[in-house]
């Protein structure tokens, strides 16, 4: 099946964006998304940094085995990956802004990182989005460095803290280089040209519920939504109850079109044949239901398949021409 | 038969129903990442130990709408509330059960803390107006967990449950919770905290010439107030250091005693596995008592049927592996779609299969407990229930 040009379309939408923030609960497949619409756009020429919270031993095992550290990382053409951690953040962050020695530097970002999170809030997260809004900055000859960041943001419960940090930290900073920075945080995190969020979820209720809600306290924040995911979709393709039904009684049937195969399937296997079938059947009609509703909620949801093997850098490639449309899974 | 101590290895009787594990502990630790299920699985371990007859309690952290309603809990508080008999019994459950569940309401379990170990009321208000401290609780992470931590520690102290089931919050980092207590000994204890109590004291030397820079620096970014929230904030908490510490001691007692075991939930899939491998490592560096794993959502494994195993690798040996039997002009489309289809899940069974391998062969003498996919998600008791009796019947 060859690429679909809306589906096409949507996707260049999104990756014309510098920033896309990919949120969900923990269990729905985040890191999984995340480096599916990395790869789409490091495939569709952007040159992309994905960073990553969380354990970066997931990704290693997603990229096959390439090592994930703090200094962005060219694994695959035009694919760069990075662990971004509040430390780090601090530390680069006091290396720009002030002079001081390595140890003194590694030191205050450790120590002082404690402190500073306690006193305000929310602002080991603010560091995590700072690093990121950084390298969005950067650049090199006039050119930024990047095309586009993939940020796999930490697990739903905090999006909105993070999100709204800046404005809060603003409330709290009175004057200096990090003011101006923080507003200018504010500003890229509520600009829909430059700003995109996806809220991955489950097609089961409590996910949907969840993401449903997510979308409406971001919309109510005036943060930019590009699309829900829907990940782990059973499609079955052809088993409606009708073609179960058919499929059975050919298997029965030792005179008819399917007599040489069912010398090679004895009755346990048949029986088991249409178990699995009707219950994949009702599993994806419940999914289809919750799918609606994701559907009803958001003006976007991309669907991406249930993958039955090991998580690997093959089926990140077929996940990620999901984003394009493009159903081959060869 | 004698119970093993934290730490030891040796081969003990294996007990694998979750009913024989929990017997006679106090404190269940239920690990893991998030999204595995750790909330409803807590809620299950605590309804079996009430059906063996314990009075037990559940603390959870971050319950699902649904699940919180279903368990009758409230956020205010920080108080158990016990599951009365009409719900249980609507459950579906016919013993007579003492179950309690409560979510942990960090705000008020700091505000507990500190007015349980401030010498005098005036240290207790002077804290709790301190801005630095109203923030504390609420959304430094380290808090959230310590309140957890100080939480079951109080409950488990107070001898009111038989035992306690602790859903751990979800945490990127493995076992944070379990750092909780010691981390804020750690802070109180810093030296950069004196920096903020007595910024020209010397004992800084190396800090000397960044000190004074580094002071600026904050200043500079945040503003005198907050500076003088901060030292504030630690001169009067520098009081309540040595309680704080004295607690954290207890703490790890409690952790590491016998009463205690800790159970690590996973899902199927590897990328789960490898997170309960490491946490399953981390207790051992930490030498806390590890009881089990437990494997939540596994998807059906018809293949476990010996006679369809037979058949299919048969059958499988004639076709190939490939999965567009209908390429081979075997047979219509619709019985291609449920070779197709068939394969598919077998294959990923055999993934998940290969998975709890690793489980069993990081701890062959520990239990590995498996929940099926349910074909709803649980979110009420009559869910829990029916989990309960899974729990059990391994």
């Amino acid at each position: 099946m060859s690429p679909d040009p809306d589906q096409a379309e949507e996707l260049a939408d999104l990756l014309d964006r510098r920033l896309l923030i990919v949120s969900g609960k923990g269990g729905v497949g985040k890191s999984t998304v995340s480096a599916a619409l990395a790869v789409a756009a490091a495939s569709a020429g952007k040159k992309t940094l994905l960073a990553i919270t969380g354990d970066p031993r997931r990704y290693e095992q997603l990229f096959d085995g390439e090592k994930i550290g703090y200094r962005p990382r060219e694994i695959e053409k035009n694919l760069f990956v990075t662990f971004v951690t509040p430390e780090e953040s601090l530390g680069e962050y006091l290396t720009l802004n002030f002079k001081f020695t390595f140890i003194v530097k590694k030191l205050l970002a450790n120590h002082f990182l404690r402190i500073f999170t306690t006193a305000l809030p929310g602002s080991d997260l603010l560091l995590l989005i700072g690093k990121v809004y950084h390298d969005e900055l950067k650049k090199k000859r006039g050119k930024p460095l990047y095309d586009i960041i993939v940020f796999d943001a930490p697990a739903t419960g905090h999006l909105l803290t993070m999100l709204k940090t800046p404005a809060n930290v603003m409330e709290v900073v009175r004057l200096g280089p990090l003011k101006k920075q923080g507003l200018d945080m504010q500003k890229l995190l509520t600009d829909s040209k430059r700003t995109g969020i996806l809220i991955v979820s489950l097609a089961e209720e409590m996910p949907v519920n969840e993401s449903i809600e997510l979308n409406q306290k971001l919309i109510k924040g005036g943060f930019p939504i590009a699309a829900a995911v829907a990940n782990a979709i059973i499609e079955a393709p052809g088993l409606g109850p009708e073609a179960i039904a058919l499929a059975e009684k050919g298997l029965a049937d030792p005179s008819g079109d399917c007599k040489k195969l069912n010398k090679l399937i004895g009755p346990r296997l048949r029986k088991a044949l249409v178990e699995c079938a009707v219950k994949t059947g009702s599993r994806r009609d419940r999914q289809r239901e919750r799918l609606s509703r994701l559907q009803k909620n958001f003006e976007r949801v991309i669907e991406l398949p249930y993958i039955y093997s090991e998580l690997s850098r093959r089926n990140v490639g077929i996940l990620a021409r999901r984003f394009f449309g493009d159903q081959n899974e060869k | 038969m004698s119970e093993s101590s934290p730490g030891d290895f040796s081969v003990i009787k294996m007990k694998s129903n979750a009913g024989d594990l929990i017997a006679n502990k106090k404190v269940i630790v239920v690990c893991g990442s998030g999204g595995v299920g750790k909330t409803t699985v807590s809620a299950a371990l605590g309804l079996l130990a009430a059906r063996g007859g314990a009075n037990s309690l559940t603390l959870t952290i971050d319950p699902a709408r649904r699940l919180a309603d279903a368990l009758g809990l409230d956020k205010i508080g920080n108080n158990p509330t016990r599951i009365s008999d009409d719900d249980i019994a609507g459950a579906g459950v016919v013993e007579t059960v003492r179950l309690s569940a409560m979510m942990l309401d960090a705000k008020t379990a700091w505000d507990q803390m500190i007015t349980r170990f401030a010498p005098t009321t005036t240290v207790r208000d002077r804290i709790f107006k301190n801005r630095l401290y109203q923030n504390l609780s609420a959304a430094f992470s380290g808090g959230q967990d310590y309140a957890a931590a100080e939480t079951l520690f109080n409950l488990a102290d107070s001898g009111e449950y038989d035992l306690i089931v602790l859903d751990t919050p979800p945490a990127a980092h493995a076992l944070d919770f379990l750092d909780a207590p010691h981390r804020l000994v750690e802070l109180l204890n810093d030296n950069m905290v004196s920096l903020f109590l007595k910024p020209t004291t010397a004992g800084l030397s190396i800090f000397s010439r960044g000190g004074g820079a580094f002071l600026g620096f904050i200043e500079k970014l945040t503003g005198v107030e907050l500076i003088r929230d901060i030292s504030d904030f630690f001169s009067a908490i520098a009081d309540l250091a040595g309680s704080f510490k004295t607690r954290a001691n207890a703490m790890v007692d409690l952790l590491k005693s016998e009463d205690t075991l800790f159970l690590v939930v996973s899902g199927p899939d590897r990328l789960s596995i490898n997170e309960a491998l490491a946490f399953c490592t981390k207790l051992r560096e930490m030498d806390l008592p590890f009881g089990g794993f437990i494997v939540n959502r596994l998807d059906e494994n018809y293949l476990s049927d010996p006679e369809v195993k037979k058949e299919y690798g048969r059958f499988a040996a004639r076709i190939g592996s490939s999965s567009t039997h209908h390429d081979q002009e075997l047979c219509p489309p619709e019985v291609d779609a449920l070779l197709n289809n068939f394969s598919n899940w077998a294959r990923l069974a055999e993934v998940e299969e290969t998975a709890l391998d690793r489980l069993r062969e990081s701890a062959p003498d520990r239990p590995i407990i498996r929940l099926p996919r349910f074909a709803h998600e649980i979110a009420d008791l009559e869910g829990i229930a029916r989990l309960s009796e899974l729990l059990d019947d391994q």
